[in-house]
């Protein structure tokens, strides 16, 4: 167990701590708290984006709408979403495969996939509602 | 999936869809061919018309994959528990006459015993038996392992369901989507008939 002395010493030196200070520390501490990147928006990604683009130009093509409206770039970007959901949910099951597969690898599997479970359900009636109306 | 469901599993996807439709998650043993077979076949079915349809059709794939996977997992959830009911089971019913082999068995061998247990159907058989001559028959186990991994097993039941649900609608919104398209076309042949009649009468 830690002594008081060590604890207050442990607390003072993270005091004195102004972060990582290489390049390679705080690029990697930018990514401490990214989990899946779904929260993200489509559009601070340049490759996320172009994909958008060409989702839009494609649905609203499909719609023959004579302009880009914004219930296409809605039901674009949801779709985007919903094929994102699927990579990172592939990658989820990719990782319990190759673990151990114990119960403690299940019950991590099952966290990951009830997280995704809400984004998709979100993206998936976002674009079921701007298809409709387009 | 091991067998093809269609003879060509080749799939031609719409080319401004391709980079999209192109690269499906796969995981573990999954592969392409069985996967572009089981697209194929879906095609066939639900015969898409536009890019949106083919989106969908996807949508029911993956969710038809989806589905599958899931299944998978939950044969592997009742598998652990049962291997971890196994394992109490061996400890409890460890041979006590010798406390220091008994506090062995049950530190050390045990696990290992339940492991064998899962893997090799020899060991099962012969753990079954001296697990039922103690009052544990397989059927006891079975039920024990769904009891323990309820949560889990309810968590993927859930899932399931609501792939389900999801597939339902989304070949629902493809079959209104082609009603929607015959009743458009209809609307916009109709002009273009009674035009030809009433030219022809006069």
């Amino acid at each position: 167990m830690t002594s008081d002395r060590q604890l207050t010493a442990n607390r003072t030196n993270a005091k004195k701590s102004k972060g990582p200070t290489s390049i390679s520390g705080k690029l990697r501490s930018r990514k401490n708290a990214l989990r899946h990147g779904l929260a993200v928006s489509l559009d601070r990604d340049p490759s996320l984006r172009a994909g958008l683009d060409r989702m839009t130009q494609i649905l609203s093509r499909a719609s023959e709408e004579p302009i880009i409206t914004l219930t296409t770039q809605d039901a674009a970007a949801a779709e985007i979403d919903l094929l994102r959901i699927g990579k990172i949910r592939a990658l989820s099951f990719d990782t319990f495969h190759k673990s151990e597969r114990s119960l403690q690898d299940l019950t991590r599997l099952n966290q990951e996939l009830r997280k995704l479970d809400r984004y998709e359900r979100r993206a998936f009636s976002r674009r079921r509602r701007a298809l409709n109306s387009v | 999936m091991t067998q093809a469901l269609v003879k060509n599993p080749f799939i031609k996807f719409p080319d401004c869809l391709a980079e999209f439709l192109d690269d499906p998650p796969l995981v573990g043993d999954e592969t392409r061919e069985s996967y572009n077979s089981f697209f194929a076949a879906i095609v066939v079915g639900l015969k898409p018309d536009d890019s949106i349809d083919w989106l969908y059709c996807k949508d029911v794939v993956d969710l038809f994959w989806q589905i599958r996977r899931e299944r998978t997992i939950l044969a592997s959830v009742v598998k652990l528990h049962q291997t971890e009911v196994v394992r109490d089971l061996l400890k409890a019913a460890a041979d006590t006459s010798n406390a220091l082999e008994s506090a062995v068995y049950r530190i050390f061998d045990a696990s290992d015993d339940a492991q064998r247990w899962a893997s090799d159907p020899a060991v099962r058989k012969e753990i079954d038996a001296r697990l039922s001559a103690k009052g544990h028959p397989p059927t006891a186990v079975l039920a024990e392992a769904y009891k323990r991994g309820a949560s889990d097993i309810d968590a993927i039941d859930k899932r399931i369901a609501w792939y389900e649900a999801r597939r339902t609608e989304i070949i629902r919104e493809i079959e209104r989507r082609n009603v929607r398209l015959a009743r458009d076309l209809d609307i916009a042949s109709s002009p273009v008939i009674d035009g030809e009649f009433s030219e022809a009468a006069e």
